[in-house]
């Protein structure tokens, strides 16, 4: 009962917490300057066709039928530049896949090689094995992905011709984002963004595996006759799941957030490069349903994390 | 761990479930086998290439790709340069005024200055356009003269502001009727109290009239927003008192307190009455498409009824590209409504596109890919037996008929500059675009194709005082007052050492002229009728630099003195910039030896090294000249990332700016119009240095001296204007004095003429690597393949899977 109320508590919170930046955002991004045609006669109608469109109307009478268009009929708005005439949700649910399938390779891969080097780490602490790891984990997290996206479109596409230089179109991936050439375009990106995730979870869990193996339980557990292995697997490691798991979760939830530059690079048609499109373009409701998206996502990955805590570590209460 | 696992699993099938459910239309393949593909790029895909909205150049490629136009040039002969006119979409084009009007006095033409009566006039209003009975849409649906007639109508809806529409309803080429229709939805229409018929504001009050200030453009506040939020109106009541809060400095405005500050600039006949409105009824509301002078004489022949006179070539030009056509059920299923708009979806997605010309498009992934090919419908396409798509141009080339459209397949992908090199040098891009710095490793590659553009870089400035004070004052500017020296400017020009700059810059040639060596006078009859090569011209740019030239000069001639101007004098600069410091410390706005620091309004974008070195360069020059005249040093620092810097130069947001003008090579006469005429280009970039629809100049014309406002002798030499229908020699000796009188009031500094550079792979030739500003290389049309795809794999391959270009 009281997780129920805390977990309502949070979500009330969190679209308090929308509602403020989505106002915000829209606010702003219509009293931005928009892009107006040096010539007058373009000029011209170019005010008539705002002026059609609502722009003319005091800002808040345009936010109130906004928000009415979405209460009521889940209207986002349209796209006016980077698809016509198309529904902004559309296209934010058109992009999404190549967005959360690059991401979501990436955590397959992250996930059990981060946390196997960070574990490896923390039993070889302190031994060459333990500063070959950390002081590779120091490079990879310091560098920004783009830079090794660079890297790993230099040396694995033009130096070493083993990848595609970009993600594949439908169209030449065989009409479908689940072929293993479009899977094999996809590599280059995967790994581009694989780095820094590895290198995060190894860390963290170095870090937290380290703290374990060196508390008195674990003494315990070798006094009781467990050998090193039985006691770090059946009672290290699972103490140190507890900090991690959450971890994982958000950039789970994170992942259909994307990356703005990495989708830059491999040209890959996701929500950001869309999200980048549309403040190029001023594609006003296309932005906004963008913003909203990316919002409610970090939102809601803060409240996953919150509630996991009491569900990974029973110890943990909410509410209290 | 396991569970964790098996969760990500699961949730990865699940996604995999609902996405294959949704498979897109990637591939559309008809069976054909391509062999000539060409393979290009693009930083972002058109999104929308309907012939009544499209704005950006994307939009419009792809657009000359699906449609064939009504009139092209193409090469006649390559050696020599020598063009010619083919007719695609029609067949013939005849002037036929004579004949008809009429038309004239019906589509209430607007008549030559002078011309009272329809009946004076034989030639250059009415064109009877003949159509090509074969041209189809790419589901064989034929196009006919009802098909242009209905589609211009759709064109000028006035429920759908179609963006396009601008071509048809003002300029040169402006269709009879056009604008009264386009407007016909709007019940009144926005006029300057002196167009409503008023002498003063006073009299348009008393009459019961609403005068209104022009919020955004005459006080830039359009996104300024009262304390409620509400955003300020672009027009708003003299009289009214609410609050408004000017963005650029946070301050309280209103429009009353605005009108009571510059009442008497604001007045009819003052220098800003420009911005004073009030609405007045439309009488053409409500009026029908029957008013419009574009008509079906049979099926296959229309007439266009030009709204002011318009030359036959230069008609011919404005029917070359896209035209209006639409398919019209596809449009008007297409549509929709938003607020009180009325759009359409056509032409911006695969579903929606129609096609009329060589190519259809076969596949599109937003974003991300775009596929062309043969139009099998296309009129000029024979079928091989091999299933291929053959076409020989029904014109010589080179005195021969010659294959036309080889290029089979053209496949567009989104991708970054870095990325389209690295394709490239692989062989899996047929063109790019190399950057300033790289344009280095590649200018003696014959693969590179340089074209010079009619662009003139140049510095604009804001040199009105108060603006200038106001920038030293709360803008970073240090002693930005010293560009309201005329001299200092001057000085300013003669201190840069355009050669060296340019050589240290690729990408640009030197100019010290305002229009460049691209611009024609006469091209149709004498291709080469440069105007920068006539005596006017040049004699403009010697009395410019002052060069004499003659007996007792370094210089026999006229064109001597011309080409030995290279814009830099830094013993004169020197001078001048004492001089100039003289002036302003008597004027009390500078201090002897004081530092000099100006930020430039310089890009849209992010700066790159070739802009820090050019901008290095700037200051070094500068610095150099300043030496020893009493200035302190200068420091210009550039400013990039601005959405319009050439509206913040004219708002007073920066004292200089650093940016181009070009177009309209084939008719110089009008270019003087960007700089002096504010009807057509609002704000005038240099418009904080003064007001040329107040500002005149006297000019000598035929040996009789005229006086006009520099926007009046702007517009003089087009349409109805005083010299429209004078000999080219007096409208060269009219250009000539414009310039030469523009430039010395040295509100801009020109730099360097721009060009634009690509690279061509070696699968691919242009048809002429002999540039001409009339048919470019050839273009798509002529263009040849030096290797099948298949032949240029392998090829490829045996390079090692690089290629060389350098």
């Amino acid at each position: 009962m009281k997780m129920a109320k805390y977990v309502l508590k949070r979500l009330v919170l969190m679209f308090f917490v929308l509602f403020v930046i989505t106002t915000t955002c829209f606010m702003l991004v219509r009293i931005l300057p928009r892009p107006i045609p040096e010539y007058k006669n373009l000029q011209e109608i170019i005010y008539a066709r705002w002026d059609a469109l609502g722009y003319n109307e005091p800002l808040l009478v345009q936010y109130g039928i906004y928000l009415k268009n979405i209460f009521t009929s889940w209207d986002f708005g349209t796209s006016w530049y980077i698809n016509v005439n198309v529904p902004a949700w559309d296209l934010l649910t058109d992009r999404l896949l190549p967005t959360v399938l690059v991401n979501l390779y990436s955590l397959i891969i992250s996930i059990p090689i981060g946390i196997g080097l960070g574990v490896y780490a923390a039993i070889k602490k302190n031994k060459w094995q333990d500063t070959v790891i950390s002081t590779a984990v120091m490079i990879f997290i310091s560098v920004p992905a783009y830079v090794y996206a660079f890297l790993v479109q230099y040396f694995l596409y033009f130096k070493f011709n083993l990848l595609p230089l970009q993600v594949y179109s439908l169209a030449d991936a065989g009409g479908s984002w689940f072929t293993w050439k479009m899977f094999k375009s996809m590599i280059a990106p995967v790994l581009a963004l694989s780095f820094g995730q590895i290198a995060g979870l190894c860390r963290y869990t170095r870090a937290e595996l380290t703290e374990t193996l060196t508390s008195d339980y674990m003494l315990l557990a070798r006094t009781k006759g467990l050998t090193r292995s039985q006691a770090t697997s059946r009672h290290a490691l699972k103490n140190a799941m507890v900090p991690i798991l959450p971890m994982i979760i958000s950039t789970f939830i994170g992942v259909l957030s994307g990356s703005f530059v990495i989708e830059q690079i491999f040209s890959i048609p996701g929500v950001g490069q869309l999200y980048l499109t549309s403040i190029r373009l001023f594609d006003y409701d296309v932005f906004m349903m963008d913003s909203i998206f990316y919002t409610f996502i970090s939102l809601l990955a803060g409240i996953a994390v919150d509630i996991s805590y009491g569900f990974i570590d029973p110890r943990i209460r909410m509410g209290e | 761990m396991k569970k964790i696992l098996t969760v990500l699993l699961v949730a990865m099938m699940a996604t995999s479930l609902v996405a294959c459910g949704n498979k897109n239309d990637g591939n559309n393949d008809n069976g054909r086998t391509y062999q000539y593909t060409y393979q290009t790029y693009s930083t972002a895909l058109a999104t929308n290439w309907n012939p009544h909205t499209w704005e950006m150049n994307a939009d419009q490629t792809i657009l000359n790709y699906l449609t064939t136009p009504l009139v092209d040039i193409s090469v006649k002969d390559s050696t020599t340069g020598e063009y010619q006119w083919v007719f695609d979409a029609a067949t013939d084009v005849k002037d036929v005024t004579a004949e008809h009007q009429d038309d004239l006095t019906k589509y209430a033409v607007s008549l030559p200055a002078g011309v009272t009566s329809a009946d004076e006039v034989t030639a250059e209003y009415v064109y009877e356009i003949s159509l090509n009975p074969n041209l189809t849409w790419e589901d064989g649906t034929p196009i006919n003269a009802d098909s242009y007639v209905s589609s211009m109508k759709h064109l000028l809806d006035p429920s759908m502001k179609n963006y396009r529409a601008n071509n048809y309803i003002s300029g040169e080429s402006a269709l009879a009727g056009a604008y009264n229709y386009y407007y016909s939805g709007d019940e009144t229409l926005t006029v300057t109290v002196a167009e409503a018929g008023y002498e003063s504001n006073e009299a348009a009050q008393a009459d019961g009239k609403v005068v209104m200030l022009d919020m955004w453009n005459f006080f830039g506040l359009e996104g300024a927003t009262d304390a409620d939020g509400n955003e300020c109106p672009q027009y708003v009541d003299v009289t009214d008192e609410h609050i408004y809060i000017d963005p650029a400095d946070n301050s309280e405005v209103s429009a009353a307190a605005i009108y009571e500050a510059y009442g008497p600039y604001l007045e009819v006949g003052g220098d800003y009455a420009e911005y004073v409105a009030t609405t007045v009824a439309n009488d053409a509301y409500g009026t029908s498409f029957d008013t419009v002078g574009l008509y079906k004489v049979d099926d296959y022949t229309i007439r266009y009824v030009c709204a002011s006179a318009y030359s036959y070539y230069y008609f011919l030009t404005s029917c070359t590209g896209a035209s209006w056509l639409v398919y019209e059920d596809l449009y008007e299923s297409s549509k929709d409504t938003t607020g009180t708009l009325v759009t359409t979806k056509y032409n911006s997605s695969l579903d929606t596109t129609m096609s009329y010309g060589p190519y259809r498009m076969e596949s599109l992934q937003d974003g991300k890919q775009m596929v062309l090919v043969q139009n099998e419908k296309w009129y000029g396409y024979e079928e091989q037996e091999d299933g291929s798509l053959l076409s020989m141009t029904d014109f010589e080339v080179d005195g021969e008929s010659v294959q036309q459209y080889q290029t089979e397949k053209i496949v567009i992908d989104v991708m970054t500059d870095d990325a389209a090199k690295q394709a490239f040098l692989k062989g899996q891009l047929d063109e790019w675009t190399p950057s300033a710095e790289e344009l280095v490793n590649y200018s003696t590659s014959e693969q590179l194709y340089q074209v010079d553009e009619t662009y003139t870089m140049r510095f604009f400035f804001n040199c009105d005082l108060d603006n200038l004070k106001e920038m030293d004052a709360s803008m970073g500017n240090t002693n930005s007052v010293v560009l309201s020296n005329e001299t200092f400017r001057k000085a300013m020009s003669l201190a840069l050492d355009r050669s060296e700059w340019v050589s240290s810059t690729p990408g640009y040639k030197p100019a010290y002229s305002l229009i460049s060596s691209l611009y024609f006078y006469d091209v149709y009859e004498d291709p080469t009728s440069i105007y920068r090569n006539t005596d006017e011209a040049m004699q403009a740019i010697v009395n410019l630099y002052d060069v004499a030239y003659g007996e007792g000069t370094p210089y026999a001639t006229l064109e001597d003195a011309y080409k030995s101007i290279n814009g830099y004098n830094l013993t004169e600069a020197k001078a001048l910039f004492t001089k100039a410091c003289e002036e302003l410390v008597a004027a009390g706005l500078y201090t002897e030896g004081a530092d000099i620091v100006i930020r430039v309004g310089y890009k849209a974008g992010p700066l790159d090294s070739s802009d820090n070195q050019q901008i290095t360069l700037f200051n070094k020059y500068l610095n150099a000249a300043l030496e020893g005249s009493g200035f302190g040093k200068i420091e210009l620092v550039a400013v990039d990332n601005l959405s319009n810097r050439y509206a913040s130069v004219a708002n007073g947001e920066f004292a200089m700016g650093y940016g181009a003008w070009g177009g309209a090579a084939f008719y110089p006469f009008t270019v003087l119009r960007v700089y002096c005429d504010p009807d057509y280009v609002d704000p005038i970039h240099e418009s904080g240095c003064w007001d040329p629809s107040t500002e005149t100049l006297t000019l000598t014309v035929n040996g009789v001296e005229d006086t006009m406002t520099w926007q009046k002798w702007s517009t003089s030499m087009t349409g109805n204007g005083k010299y429209a229908d004078a000999d080219n020699e007096t409208k060269l000796s009219i250009l000539a004095g414009m310039e030469e009188n523009y430039l010395a009031k040295y509100y801009v500094i020109p730099l360097a003429t721009t060009t634009a550079c690509s690279m061509l792979s070696y699968k691919t030739s242009f048809y002429t690597d002999n540039y001409s500003i009339m048919y470019s290389f050839g273009g798509t049309r002529l263009q040849t393949f030096n290797y099948t795809d298949a032949e240029w794999s392998d090829y490829v391959s045996s390079q090692g899977g690089a290629l060389n270009y350098e």
